[in-house]
């Protein structure tokens, strides 16, 4: 199967698809303040033009093509483009300050292809044998799962548990806007013909991740223009000796922590940091330059991105707020990712798989010899790229359904996304809970209508409930110790 | 304590206070939205099938945001109380100004927003480019012209070739 999706992503248009989404995904990323999400988020809506599967793969592709322009950012001017890439910048940008920007770069690069290339070969072990586990699944193993995702992502997705939760159950309520599917009862719409046709998602990602970012960087000013010369690409043999086994390390972890829902690749970052530098014999080393620091937060901030691929196409689950981003635009094509992506569509989903693995070849040789002309893009000001994401942000607001109504939801939300991180309020939930809560309101329905108790022998719903229970118990240890560590760095 | 700090952490806890209480009434706001609404579609709809879920779901949530909420004031009122845990700190100037430059942000693009309709989306764009990068940006008004057509106009070419349908306005 896996040949035949390579066979199929081989095709010129799908290779072209794969090639703009990393070349789009490397220019968006490169921008500072811009990071994975915020790219998906923006250009999306571009995708939908195209054939399903060349939707994925570009979407797939502008993702990981974002991760790498943002960590360049983080590596030459200190501006990682989302939190992830602050782990990077910690020891990338002291290299930049002793002229090794070069090799910093190189040496990212050269991790997060090798971490990459090992979360797609996990997702094609793993991610069938999970699907075929998964086909077994009735409303009350969707109940629970909805549930565990929800209670993980709030969790774990910022200081305060209970504000995860407010934010989740608020996206819940947002789900609700609109005819109800069992009753065509409308909900929240007051008499609006517009609202009973609900919010559609891009809008409101487009407002939270990509005019909420346009907003802060207003507020913030301009960040600085790197002005230094790149110089040679080469990692020397002693990166090498220390970077590569960093890298390996790190991308087991990643690709571990990665699956689960609500670990966020921002926390497997600075866990993957932190755990090699307790390791290493040079722990001193660290935030001074160290070529292994570089190799271990983009190795695993790329397999844990890759990771979360794992329950996205096999279970339907997003992990994060981007996977979430990802799967409302699988959902806007009307493919719908679960255990029958590797049943009933396995040939589309075999190549959307091998396309991952073209995009990480693409990415490798696409960015080393360009690295040059994203630090110049990256210079940019600020005041010339805030007009421009505005004009495009609107744009892709107005093209999902064609109504200005949407663009004043997308400029609504980007005030509220605005206001939520001035007040530290965590986003993820909001729209992981927007995403999941019609899959959790439709499973709860069908639980009542089988009645109490068809729970009586389903140990996988009290599996998934237990993970719920064990995982807001964790979550509090877990976010004190990355935020030890953050501190500490 | 010198009384001047005393002011102080006053002043910071009154702060803190209000914004508790301006978050807190919002979120009991919307759960009383929704309790409301569920309890409407209940009633409204009584010989609907499936009805009585679709608003008892949405009273649930609601519920339920009305209790973490609670429960969040309670958490945070403990930390207020003792303000020497507290990190935040008085805006200063340059805070002040970002904050001013957002909703300015906020009003143009709001305007270039509701002009769309009438103007359409290319004319808008270059309009709305016109007046950031002069206003906003400090670029002369050569640099501003050229760049905001170039972009206006690449803009419209690029999302028409891709297949978007954007609004023409009067023009279309």
């Amino acid at each position: 199967m896996l040949l035949e999706g390579l066979i199929n992503v081989l095709s010129p248009d799908n290779l072209l698809f794969a090639f703009i989404g990393c070349l789009m995904g490397t220019l968006v990323g490169v921008l500072p303040g811009l990071g994975p999400v915020s790219a998906v988020a923006m250009l999306f809506p571009l995708t939908t033009y195209l054939p399903p599967e060349g939707m994925i793969i570009s979407l797939a592709a502008i993702y990981y093509g974002a991760m790498y322009g943002g960590s360049t950012t983080a590596i030459l001017m200190n501006i990682p483009g989302e939190v992830a890439s602050v782990t990077t910048a910690l020891d990338g940008f002291v290299l930049t300050k002793q002229g090794r920007a070069g090799p910093a770069l190189s040496m990212a690069a050269i991790v997060s292809f090798i971490a990459g290339i090992f979360g797609t070969i996990v997702l094609c072990i793993v991610g069938p044998t999970l699907a075929r586990f998964c086909l077994n699944f009735g409303p009350p193993e969707y109940l629970a799962l909805a549930i565990f995702s929800l209670s993980a992502i709030a969790s774990l997705s910022g200081k305060s548990i209970v504000k995860g939760f407010i934010m989740a159950v608020i996206g819940m309520l947002m789900g609700t806007i609109g005819i109800d599917v069992l009753s065509s009862v409308p909900r929240f719409s007051y008499g609006s013909s517009v609202l009973m046709n609900g919010l559609d998602i891009a809008p409101v990602m487009i407002g939270l991740f990509g005019i909420a970012e346009v907003l802060r960087g207003m507020e913030e000013g301009s960040p600085g223009i790197y002005q230094g010369k790149i110089g040679s690409l080469m990692p020397s043999k002693e990166d090498f000796r220390v970077g590569l086994p960093a890298g390996a390390r790190a991308t087991v972890l990643g690709t571990v922590l990665g699956v689960i829902p609500g670990m966020l690749v921002s926390i497997v970052t600075f866990m993957a940091y932190s755990f090699e530098k307790r390791q290493s014999k040079h722990p001193e080393r660290f935030g001074k330059g160290a070529m292994e620091g570089v190799a271990a937060a983009e190795a695993a901030n790329n397999a844990a991105a890759m990771a979360g691929f794992i329950p996205l196409l096999a279970l339907g689950i997003p992990t994060s707020g981007t996977m979430a981003l990802i799967l409302a635009a699988m959902m806007v094509f009307g493919v719908i990712p679960g255990p029958t992506m590797f049943t009933e569509h396995a040939s589309f989903t075999w190549t959307i798989i091998a396309s991952f693995f073209v995009a990480n070849f693409i990415l490798l040789i696409l960015n080393l010899p360009l690295v040059g002309l994203w630090a110049k893009l990256a210079s940019i000001p600020y005041n010339i790229m805030t007009p421009i994401i505005i004009a495009v942000c609107v744009a892709g607001a107005y093209s999902g359904r064609n109504t200005m109504f949407d663009v004043w939801v997308c400029i609504f939300f980007g005030l509220v996304g605005w206001i939520l991180s001035k007040l530290d309020w965590p986003i993820a939930p909001l729209v992981l809970g927007y995403i999941l809560g019609n899959l959790l309101e439709t499973s709860l329905r069908q639980v009542y209508f089988m009645g109490a108790s068809v729970l009586a022998d389903r140990p996988i719903f009290y599996f998934f409930i237990a993970l719920a229970a064990i995982s807001m118990f964790l979550s509090r240890r877990v976010t004190k110790v990355a935020g030890d560590e953050i501190s500490q760095e | 304590m010198s009384a001047s700090f005393l002011n102080y952490c006053r002043l910071e806890r009154s702060q803190l206070l209000r914004t508790e209480l301006v978050q807190m009434g919002i979120l009991l706001l919307l759960a009383g939205l929704s309790i409301f609404e569920g309890v409407t579609i209940i009633a409204e709809n009584a010989k609907t099938y499936g009805a009585n879920l679709a608003g008892s779901y949405v009273i649930a949530l609601g519920s339920i945001l009305a209790f973490m909420t609670v429960l969040l004031t309670i958490n945070n009122w403990e930390k207020i109380k003792d303000l020497r845990l507290q990190e935040k700190s008085v805006p200063d100037q340059q805070q002040i100004s970002g904050r001013r430059k957002v909703w300015l942000l906020l009003l143009l693009v709001s305007a270039y927003v509701l002009l769309i309709d009438y103007l359409g989306y290319t004319l808008c764009t270059i309009f709305f480019f016109i007046v950031f990068l002069r206003f906003s940006g400090g670029y002369g008004w050569r640099k501003t012209i050229l760049y905001s057509i170039i972009f206006g106009i690449v803009f419209g070419f690029i999302f028409m070739q891709v297949g978007m349908a954007l609004p023409m306005g009067i023009f279309g």
